[in-house]
């Protein structure tokens, strides 16, 4: 046990003065003071602003009080108006304000209306509105997200509205009545505008969704329209009850977007960013959210590494711009939480992905600059659910289903593995000359001459006693949610359980969260977030959470059993005597380790924080937050005692490890903004500082040796022979200061600019190596918007482009400080002494890298917004790209911390929409492709290129690509072999049968002319077969990747497909490179290995089988690699909404579906699954690729159902 | 009031939030010291001093012989692998052998340890005697040079390491110039040698003294006498030697077992061991992993103990005992019949295997049924108890270099420089101890005539009496491989043919190019500046 020492000085905190020579921080804080005290506007002017803004941006911290319910409530809000001739946009300014709704005001629309007079008071805040307008040709819509919405009265709309207020038409021939609810949710829509086509007669639903109205005859059609979601056209055809559910556009232009501290619409952004709703979320039984963006964003590649609970999931946006960690940022509700994707679990997976409304992708630099030095490889804004104005609203969730192996490995049988053993060691004993009798000739096991061992084939048993048929998936939530103009709630609960298709593997997630909102004043809002959850873990001998058993359970000599019934380990029926020196193996029985090894993981996580927002004069509003993200872990560990009779393998001595671990985020942020609108002008400003602190510690207290195995002793380590203590702890801080600028002149033409100052705790403190600046601004023009545009069939032509830096700290900590480890000790006399020695090299250059964005983008909307297109060119160059190269082992250190070179990463995003109706289906296709060209540019003086195992990084190529030897088949005679380029370093020659390896470089000569650096030329053999005849096999980062998605709904039913797919990428089969072929032994292979080379087979796959491989036939080469291009059906999903004549009062609504995942694959690899990431590397491009037979992604089969009050 | 809040107090808030502490931003790791608060006393060193030697444990810990017995011991003629093949033992040797980067990796590793100590060493404050320093140089220096003999006799022009290399520029160094490396190791030790203490207390015992330098220094002299056919390099090692043998401080035991026995420890014979403190660690974990603290002991035993030979097993076989390494028929015939030394090199037929309560299957008379040689290691192990807690892993050091190795190096120098009856005197000295262990083995006096005096005679004559010496008595010692490259390497013999590797493939495969070992390719794809040994 040793000490934890702080070694570091308390610094007090600096003086403002001291910021005085960085000039950024002043000028942030001038312009602060400076448009709080000179608000340069005149009285009259201030009037005209808005109450919570123009509602181009508002606050994240804000949540949106204004979903329909509430919306429509607030029309009913009784106010007194008092307009003597202000002009028609301060009116509604006004109004909207008192209502706590914003104000969208469509262009030129208010170019030559009259100013309005009016004073009334204890009026309704529809009623004020409608005396407003009267008169101007405009009426508004409410939109879901708390917009008016100014809209001419020759749209596509009604007059109805205001006909209510005017008496109501005469000649009625129609009743009609029904209820507009939502088709994806099936929530009743209150606010949809009902017109009877081609005349003036209409009405709106109410907030229950509900309308009535008397058409002229009943055979008219009636229009359903509705902000967010796509105009329904329904013939009443003689019916008096007509009920229609919308069905959503998702790329609506008015959609609410939560951005880096902020929101905004879609149709005002400059940025790229890309959005998962809550209906996707909830339409996909994801375990995690990460998941839940997989194929659903252009730009965003998700891969999950196994297909275990709780297992890590790689996230790559727009490529791969370093080699350290690639994992984007995670934000939730505001607050920081790391990359997510730990290398071995996935902190994300505490995250209960039915608490979430919305999760924004910010890729490019505009989009992320807020957050600086964090925010390099991409933002992923999570954003969770707030309750909806109207009575308390209970839902409840569940689903239940099972998880089957998609495939398994088909395994030699006994008889097959041992001819294969013996062919090996024939050729073997051939090659090499030896005569039986001679100490080094081969012969297989005396023991596998046994009849009865030859004659017992477990190879399939094996498998399937470490396979978990159907295993078990559950999920239930339930929530309520509310609101009433001051204060809303959202309170849920919830439980997941998963098993893993392999045995002793179980996840439980329990989860709890309560946010709610309250406004204390018409000034003061306060606004919080809580969420807990703990997750409970239990697996066997896979505590690392690789998954391996199933690997080492389809490698056991087939000829072993599995059971023994007289087992010496009380209640295990597991056991080994009957292997026990079976041919010399030693091989632990692994399906019964699996069974009493222990790895329990206890894991708390409490986020959550308080946030306060004040409304200042002028426009300006003042926010603060304290957050927190608190962890608690626990694991316990026990391996009790077990001998080689047992189980094959002799751990002898139990032994427990009980590890704590906490860590505590803390994350402070205040800011300034301003919003403001001077005619066409609107001007948005935030200026904020972030500052995060945080420190984690972990002990360890674990034992050996117990007087008894009773778990009372052991778990609370005492009664113990031999006991360990140890712990270490960290501390991190950052410091960020942000400011953004938001302008538009008349939504039309839009500039957002922003600049982040960051500091980093990581680096040295000397030479500014420790802050950094990270400027970016984006800009865009509403073509559509232009006088001039004049295309009916494009609703919306949008061109866009950005440009900014930002950064990435992530590296190893303290690359300048020299550290020291007591780890090593040494005995002297007849005790041991801690001998401290250094850990790292030391490398004080290091500093964060620079990820250069250009992005240029149209976003187009047809046809009546039936068809959207969004199209964006991207343009990524990582500078200084931190790397964790290898060193020389010359320095006593394996690898260190460098800025390295120059990376790109360039490609295109395409994303397409489109909706069409046949008759009463209603159908929504989406489809996004992203294209990813990866490359180092260029590398470090210093630095060469470099090999890292089979993957090598060098100028001119991708990131990590596979480096090895070609093969071009075998040789097939005595003749060919003996051409073989010579292997300096081999001692045999090839044989018939062994792999042709190419020579294809060879040493340059004074001839060639060629510069220093260049040592070989390239495409010319030499006769030798040496290492520098490697060469480019393959790369890991997909040229390609797409998702395509399909929605139908027709009456209560609905269908959603969903297809994923990556392209143009290799895979390294290292469980086949390692399972396959024939050297000798008695560790089962895969059934393919029968298919070997002899003189009548020379077509075969694989080479001849021998002993020892002395041609290292199964060395690394491009035999193993393969491609890795999929195409996926992630999801089929089909549903039936019960028809409220069904449901009953209390019932609002009621969904039934069948959802099944992974249902086929098509894809030219042979392994279990493409979707492959090595174990380990979710974090890193570096060594990705490697499918060392991981678990499969499973393939499930679920019911649901979901239940609303 | 409202109106302050509005106006006046939430700005200025605001300003004053933003002059918040960036003292978050200076941090250090925890829990760890560093090269800001560490090497600064002598209190310090003393620890710290320690870190070299400690990359000692991580040669010998593992329990499948990595890095030094699978690289070291298995080329040579003495042993054999099991069944199957063995890529060391059979010389199938390629760049990519995980065990010869292994002892490139630690042997470096222990270099940058020492070059730490010489570097922080001169600024040091506070040490309440200035001369200590001198003595912490001089460890280093000595630990500095014994890697660099490992790397220099393994891998030849190895790049040298003179400092810390402190940045990844600096890390690309090339190979040196032939015998520059031998150079830098000669004035290491000699520095060595000026500086370290006759001895060290009770509580200190283990470290390096000046008779350890003196005796590495001769080693490496010799070796150098014979690698570059240096004949006046032969002189200069017996007077290294001779200082050992004048001191009067080192005596061969009485019990030849003694060398070989955890309770006959840093006994008067040795020169220099690695200690082996602690086996409680696990062996599947090396010593510097961070999980695995404590000074390891030695994998040698489970990695030596016998196992099972087409069928037939030894108890514990497998669990206690892997049966890595077998006596060759070529070493077996060397001892000369009633050697006693047998009894401390290899377990033959009807050798007492372990005794009652040793564990299963105990006790047990070997069989050499058990061994594709017939023959198993004994040496370190004896007596084998295939039990015990941790029930593979032995305490017992590794002994480097003792003074029978001195005696009988000291007659090789004064053979080739003529003092023919030196040699035979000090070879004799090793024989008649070896000669009054037959009492002390078998209970009974020597037979006459066992182990009779070597007797002056031709320079050829008495060469071959050293080799046969050396051999016996230092089998399974790690010295072998060395011994025949070097005397091949002087045209003292030739391997190719005067060997018995006691395996026809490795036999076969025995080329020049196996007197070095090739560099690893992982060094070579990541420094431009490096180069392969010839044939490789």
């Amino acid at each position: 046990m040793y000490v934890l020492v702080k070694n570091h000085p308390v610094v007090p905190c600096r003086k403002l003065r001291d910021y005085l020579p960085e000039a950024l921080k002043v000028l942030t804080i001038l312009l602060i003071l400076g448009l709080s005290v000179f608000p340069g506007r005149s009285a009259a002017q201030s009037e005209l602003q808005y109450a919570d803004g123009s509602g181009r941006m508002s606050y994240p911290t804000l949540p949106k009080l204004s979903a329909l319910e509430m919306n429509a409530a607030k029309l009913q809000r009784k106010i007194t108006v008092d307009f003597d001739n202000v002009p028609l946009a301060g009116a509604l300014s006004q109004i909207a304000a008192q209502a706590d709704l914003k104000v969208s005001l469509g262009h030129g629309l208010l170019d030559g209306t009259d100013p309005v007079t009016l004073h009334a008071e204890d009026v309704t805040v529809l009623q004020a509105l409608q005396e407003t307008l009267r008169g101007s040709g405009l009426w508004l819509q409410i939109s879901p997200t708390g917009y008016l919405i100014l809209i001419p009265y020759t749209d596509n709309v009604t007059k109805a509205q205001e006909a209510a207020t005017v008496e109501e038409q005469l000649l009625p021939q129609h009743q009609v009545s029904g209820t507009v609810t939502s088709a994806a949710d099936g929530q009743p829509l209150p606010g949809v505008n009902v017109v009877v086509q081609g005349t003036a007669t209409g009405a709106a639903t109410g907030i229950d969704g509900e309308y009535s109205l008397v058409a002229p005859s009943p055979n008219d059609t009636l229009i359903f329209s509705f902000i967010g979601y796509i105009v329904q056209e329904v013939p009443i055809a003689g019916r008096s009850v007509v009920d229609v559910a919308l069905v959503p556009d998702t790329q609506e232009l008015d959609e609410v977007v939560v951005i880096g501290f902020g929101e905004k619409t879609r149709r005002l952004m400059t940025e790229s960013i890309g959005t998962v709703s809550t209906d996707e979320i909830r339409k996909l039984p994801v375990a995690s959210p990460d998941q839940a963006i997989q194929g659903r964003i252009s730009g965003v590649q998700v891969t999950n590494v196994s297909g275990l609970p709780g297992s890590p999931v790689a996230v790559r946006i727009r490529g791969v711009g370093t080699v350290g960690n690639t994992q984007p940022l995670y934000v939730i509700d505001g607050v920081p939480v790391g990359r997510g994707g730990g290398e071995h679990s996935n902190p994300l997976a505490s995250i209960n992905p039915a608490d979430i409304e919305s999760i924004s992708v910010l890729k490019d630099a505009s989009a992320a600059a807020t957050y600086g030095m964090q925010a390099a490889n991409g933002v992923v804004l999570i954003t969770t659910r707030r309750g909806q104005m109207g009575k308390p609203t209970i839902t409840f969730d569940s689903y239940a289903g099972i998880q089957q192996f998609p495939q398994l490995w088909e395994m030699l049988s006994t008889e097959e593995l041992l001819k294969l053993d013996q062919v090996a060691r024939d050729n073997y004993n051939k090659q090499m000359n030896l005569e039986p009798g001679s100490p080094s000739y081969l012969t297989q096991h005396p023991d596998l001459s046994d009849p009865v061992l030859r004659a017992r084939d477990n190879s399939q048993e094996w498998i399937d006693a470490a396979a978990n048929k159907n295993a078990p998936i559950q999920n239930y939530n339930l929530s309520v949610s509310g609101a009433t103009d001051r204060l809303n709630y959202f309170v849920s609960a919830g439980y997941f359980n998963q098993e893993a298709i392999i045995k002793h593997w179980t996840l439980d997630r329990y989860s709890f969260r309560a946010n709610s909102d309250y406004q204390v004043t018409d000034w003061f809002k306060l606004g919080q977030t809580f969420s807990l959850s703990h997750e409970y873990m239990d697996r066997g001998v896979n505590a690392g959470g690789d998954g391996f058993l199933l690997n080492n359970a389809a490698e056991m000599p087939p000829f072993f059993q599995i059971y023994d019934e007289n087992n010496e380990i009380p209640g295990n029926r597991y056991g080994f005597h009957g292997n026990l020196d079976v041919a010399g193996i030693v091989r632990g029985n692994q399906v019964g380790m699996n069974e009493i090894v222990w790895n329990h993981n206890y894991d708390t996580r409490v986020l959550g924080g308080l946030n306060a927002l004040i409304t200042l004069p002028y426009g300006f509003s003042y926010e603060s937050r304290a957050a927190i993200d608190y962890g608690i872990g626990k694991s316990y560990d026990w391996r009790p005692p077990f001998t080689a009779a047992e189980l094959g393998f002799d751990r002898n001595t139990p032994e427990f490890n009980d590890t704590r671990t906490d860590a505590l985020g803390q994350n402070f942020f205040n800011a300034l903004r301003f919003d403001n609108t001077f005619g066409g002008h609107s001007l948005n400003v935030l200026a904020g500082v972030e500052v995060i602190k945080g420190q984690d510690s972990r002990l360890n207290v674990g034992g050996q040796n117990f007087l008894s195995l009773n778990p009372n002793f052991f778990m609370v380590v005492r009664n113990v022979e031999t006991k360990q203590i140890r712990g270490n702890m960290g501390e991190w801080g950052s410091v960020g200061y942000i400011t953004r600028v938001s302008y538009d002149y008349n939504e039309k033409y839009l500039l957002t600019a922003t600049i982040r100052r960051d500091g980093s705790y990581r680096f040295s403190p000397e030479g500014g190596r420790r802050w950094g600046t990270f400027p970016s601004i984006s800009a865009a023009w509403r073509i559509s918007e232009e006088p001039f545009f004049n295309f009916p069939a494009v609703s919306e032509l949008k061109l866009r482009g950005s440009w900014g830096q930002l950064g990435n700290d992530e590296t190893a900590w303290f690359p300048h400080v020299f550290r020291l480890s007591v780890i090593p000790d040494y005995g002297s006399g007849e005790t041991t002494k801690q001998a401290p020695s250094p850990v790292s090299f030391v490398n004080k250059d290091v500093t964060w890298e620079t990820v250069e964005t250009t992005d240029f983008g149209v976003d187009v909307s047809l046809f009546n917004n039936k068809l959207d297109i969004l199209a964006t060119y991207y343009n990524r160059l990582t500078k200084d790209f931190l790397i964790g190269i290898p060193l020389p082992r010359i320095t006593g250190f394996s690898r260190t911390s460098v800025n390295a070179g120059t990376v790109l990463n360039r490609g295109v995003e395409l994303e397409a929409n489109y909706n069409f109706n046949i008759g009463q289906a209603f159908f929504d296709v989406g489809a996004n492709l992203t294209t990813v060209y990866n490359e180092l540019v260029e590398i470090a003086p210093g630095i060469s290129e470099y090999s890292s195992g089979n993957y090598r990084t060098a100028v001119g190529y991708p990131i990590g690509y596979f480096f090895g030897y070609k093969t071009d088949g075998f040789y097939n005679t005595a003749e060919e072999a003996a051409q073989a380029p010579l292997e300096p370093s081999r001692s045999h020659r090839p044989q018939p049968g062994d792999v042709r390896f190419l020579d294809i470089n060879r040493p340059k000569t004074e001839e060639d002319n060629l510069p220093e650096e260049v040592l070989w030329v390239e495409g010319e053999p030499d006769g030798q077969l040496t290492p520098e005849d490697r060469t480019m096999l393959g790369k890991t980062i997909p040229g390609y990747f797409y998702g395509l998605n399909l929605n139908g709904y027709w009456k209560g039913f609905d269908l959603s497909l969903f297809f994923q797919g990556v392209g143009d990428v290799q895979i390294y089969n290292e469980h086949a490179a390692g399972h396959m072929g024939g050297t000798e032994g008695y560790l089962n292979k895969l059934k393919e290995s029968m298919d070997y080379w002899t003189p009548e087979n020379k077509d075969a796959k694989n080479p001849r089988p021998v002993a020892t491989d002395p041609n290292g036939n199964n060395r690394f080469s491009d035999r193993w690699i393969e491609n890795g291009d999929f195409l996926r059906l992630k999801s089929l999903q089909i549903g039936w909404t019960l028809p409220q004549s069904i449901t009953t009062s209390t019932v609002q609504r009621a969904r039934v579906y069948l959802s099944m995942t992974n249902l086929f694959t098509i894809t030219p690899y042979s392994g279990l699954d493409p979707e492959v990431m090595t174990y380990g590397s979710a974090g890193s491009q570096t060594n990705a690729g490697t499918d060392q037979g991981n678990v499969p992604q499973p393939r499930t089969f679920q019911v649901g159902v979901q239940l609303q009050f | 009031m409202n109106r302050f809040i509005k106006t006046i107090a939430a700005p200025l808030l605001l300003v004053l939030t933003l002059t918040s502490c960036e003292g978050v931003l200076d941090q250090a790791p925890l829990g760890e010291l560093d090269s800001g608060t560490y090497y600064q006393n002598e209190e310090h060193f003393e620890a710290a001093i320690l870190s070299p030697y400690s990359t000692l444990l991580n040669f010998t810990y593992e329990q499948f012989g990595t890095g030094w017995f699978a690289g070291f011991l298995m080329p040579d003629d003495d042993v054999r692998n099991p069944r199957g093949s063995n890529s060391e033992e059979e010389f199938t040797w390629t760049p990519s052998n995980g065990h010869f980067s292994y002892i490139w990796n630690e042997s470096y590793k222990g270099i940058m340890r020492a070059n730490v100590i010489l570097d922080r060493l001169p600024a040091a404050q506070n040490f309440a005697d200035e001369s200590r320093k001198a003595v912490y140089e001089g460890e280093a220096k000595f630990m500095r040079a014994y890697f660099n003999f490992v790397l220099a006799r393994n891998f030849g022009n190895v790049p040298i390491v003179r400092e810390l290399i402190q940045s990844v520029a600096d890390s690309r160094l090339g190979n040196s110039e032939p015998g520059e490396i031998w150079d830098f190791i000669e004035e290491d030790l000699e520095r060595a040698i000026a500086t370290l203490p006759e001895d060290w207390n009770e509580s200190n015992k283990g470290r390096a003294t000046r008779y350890s330098a003196l005796a590495l220094l001769g080693k490496v002299r010799l070796f150098r006498a014979q690698w570059f056919n240096d004949n006046s390099k032969y002189a200069q090692a017996k007077a290294a030697f001779d200082q050992i043998v004048n001191s009067g401080k080192f005596r061969l035991m009485e019990d030849y077992g003694d060398n070989f026995r955890i309770e006959t420890e840093n006994n008067a014979e040795s020169l220099f061991e690695v200690q082996m403190t602690r086996g409680d660690f696990n062996p599947w974990l090396a010593v510097d992993h961070e999980s695995n603290e404590g000074a390891a002991g030695s994998g040698r035993k489970i990695y030596m103990g016998a196992a099972c030979d087409e069928g037939n097993c030894a108890p514990g076989a497998n669990a206690f005992g892997y049966g890595q390494v077998h006596i060759t028929t070529s070493l077996q015939s060397e001892f000369e019949p009633g050697d006693p030394r047998v009894y401390h090199t290899f377990y033959t037929d009807g050798d007492v295997y372990c005794e009652e309560g040793g564990g299963d299957g105990c006790p047990a008379i070997f069989s050499s049924l058990w061994s594709v040689t017939g023959a198993t290691p004994s040496k370190y192990i004896r007596p084998f108890e295939p039990k015990g807690n941790p029930n593979n892993i032995t305490t017992n050091n590794e002994r480097i270099i003792r003074y029978a190795d001195v005696l009988l190096m000291l007659a090789e120098c004064e053979l080739f420089t003529g003092n023919t009856q030196r040699a035979v005197d000090l070879i004799n000295q090793v024989r008649t101890r070896a000669r009054n262990n037959y009492e002390i083995v078998y209970g009974e006096p020597a037979p006459d005539g066992l182990l009779p005096p070597v007797q002056v005679g031709s320079q050829q004559e008495v060469f071959k009496a050293l080799m046969h010496e050396r051999r016996v008595e230092l089998a399974l010692e790690v010295v072998r491989y060395d011994d025949l490259v070097r005397w091949h390497r002087a045209g003292l013999i030739n391997i190719k043919t005067d060997v018995d590797f006691g395996n026809p493939i490795a036999q076969a495969n025995w080329q020049e190019r196996h007197l070095l070992k090739p560099i690893p390719q992982g060094e070579l794809d990541i420094n431009p500046n490096l180069r392969q040994n010839p044939g490789y």
